[in-house]
């Protein structure tokens, strides 16, 4: 933080006394951010590779545990990332209405906790006991399963459907079209897609953009 | 000691200059951004962060200082927020804080879907991210910048 000041100092000075050179030799940032890695993750219409991650309960949970499920509601999300906490309340709703009708829903937090401590696998924790997670809440520690996905945000949200012993990819993007304020969605994509799923017609918007927390990788 | 000194001077400073903050935020829409990309005769740095974000926040003095190394060729920077509207204060007061001096909005369109993609269709949706633009030609980055990396890419657009 210090080293911010400083460098915001050393600008003004150099803006005043007009030895602009001085800001320009100066080591001005850290080496950028680790770049989120090209999105080279699942497709539409992909097979996805079943994993296996750790629950905040301490247990490794994976895909199969789930064989009565006829798809999942997965969605990249984390402590730290205010698009998430927008969004907390509405993905608890999300599993609320659609566990019980066979697409539970699967959060998993893919940030490097060392970047936000917030995201630690104890942070997570504690969210989730004071928000009562109806879900699980995986930590992807070595980040192999956000990367297969190819998950870039959070929120991000994948909607798996179960197709001949497979579980293909059907939506990928955001919950829906309001970040900020529940009252103010006019279109659900991740319920528009189960909706269609659940009465075995091909969803219709398959793929949506949002901005949200860029995933942190490990470098 | 020496950098304690200039810690301590730019403190001094601080409180002289401080009055040239910009503590009120714009709030504008996707057609105001438009204008901001398709303006001519210029190169605009737009670069798009939040102020809950460490990455965007620990580049902001890498643009402040592009802004002032370029102001004499026709550079100008702009900052967008992504924070939410209802949080406009925090924003205000942190571009008070880190005494920004480059111009910072705050885009209220929550329909995210709706204009990204016309920032470009590169734009995954995660910041930071910057989009270099002379009204023809548009250059985007979903990524952090260092000083050196970004004057690289100033300098394709001249």
């Amino acid at each position: 933080m210090k080293k911010q000041f400083l460098i915001i100092g050393v600008m003004f000075l150099s803006s005043i006394v007009g030895v602009r050179q001085i800001a320009m030799a100066l080591p001005l940032a850290e080496l950028p951010e680790t770049t989120a890695p090209a999105p080279t993750g699942y497709a539409l219409g992909d097979a996805i590779s079943d994993f296996k991650l750790k629950n905040i309960d301490g247990r490794m949970m994976s895909l199969a545990d789930f064989p009565s499920a006829k798809g999942f509601i997965i969605v990249f999300t984390s402590n730290h990332c205010p698009f998430s906490k927008s969004y907390e309340d509405r993905v608890i709703a999300l599993d609320r209405k659609y566990a019980s009708q066979g697409f539970p829903v699967i959060t998993i937090n893919p940030n490097d906790p060392d970047a936000y401590e917030e995201d630690s696998f104890a942070n997570m924790q504690v969210r989730a006991k004071e928000k009562g997670y109806p879900f699980p809440y995986l930590t992807d520690d070595t980040q192999v399963v956000s990367k297969a996905f190819g998950a870039m945000r959070t929120p991000q949200v994948y909607v798996l459907k179960k197709e001949g012993g497979k579980i293909i990819v059907s939506y990928i993007g955001a919950i829906d079209d309001n970040a900020q304020d529940p009252s103010g969605v006019t279109k659900r994509y991740v319920e528009d897609a189960v909706n269609n799923l659940l009465v075995g017609k091909p969803v219709v918007t398959t793929s949506t953009k949002a901005v949200g927390c860029a995933i942190k990788w490990k470098s | 000691m020496k950098i304690f000194r200039i810690y301590l001077l730019f403190t001094l400073l601080s409180t002289f200059y401080g009055s040239f903050a910009q503590n009120n935020i714009e709030v504008i829409k996707f057609t105001e951004l438009e204008q901001f990309i398709k303006a001519e005769n210029k190169i605009s740095v737009i670069n798009f962060w939040a102020s809950w974000c460490k990455p965007c926040v620990s580049e902001i003095p890498v643009f402040e200082t592009l802004a002032d190394n370029f102001r004499l060729t026709n550079v100008s920077v702009i900052f967008i927020s992504l924070d939410f509207k209802r949080d406009l204060e925090t924003v205000e007061k942190f571009v008070a804080e880190h005494q920004i001096k480059s111009k910072v909005y705050l885009i209220d369109e929550p329909d995210y879907n709706g204009w990204i993609d016309k920032v470009s269709p590169q734009w995954s949706g995660a910041i930071p991210a910057t989009l270099i633009s002379n009204g023809i030609r548009k250059e985007f980055y979903e990524q952090s910048f260092d000083y050196q990396s970004l004057s690289d890419k100033i300098r394709h657009f001249f």
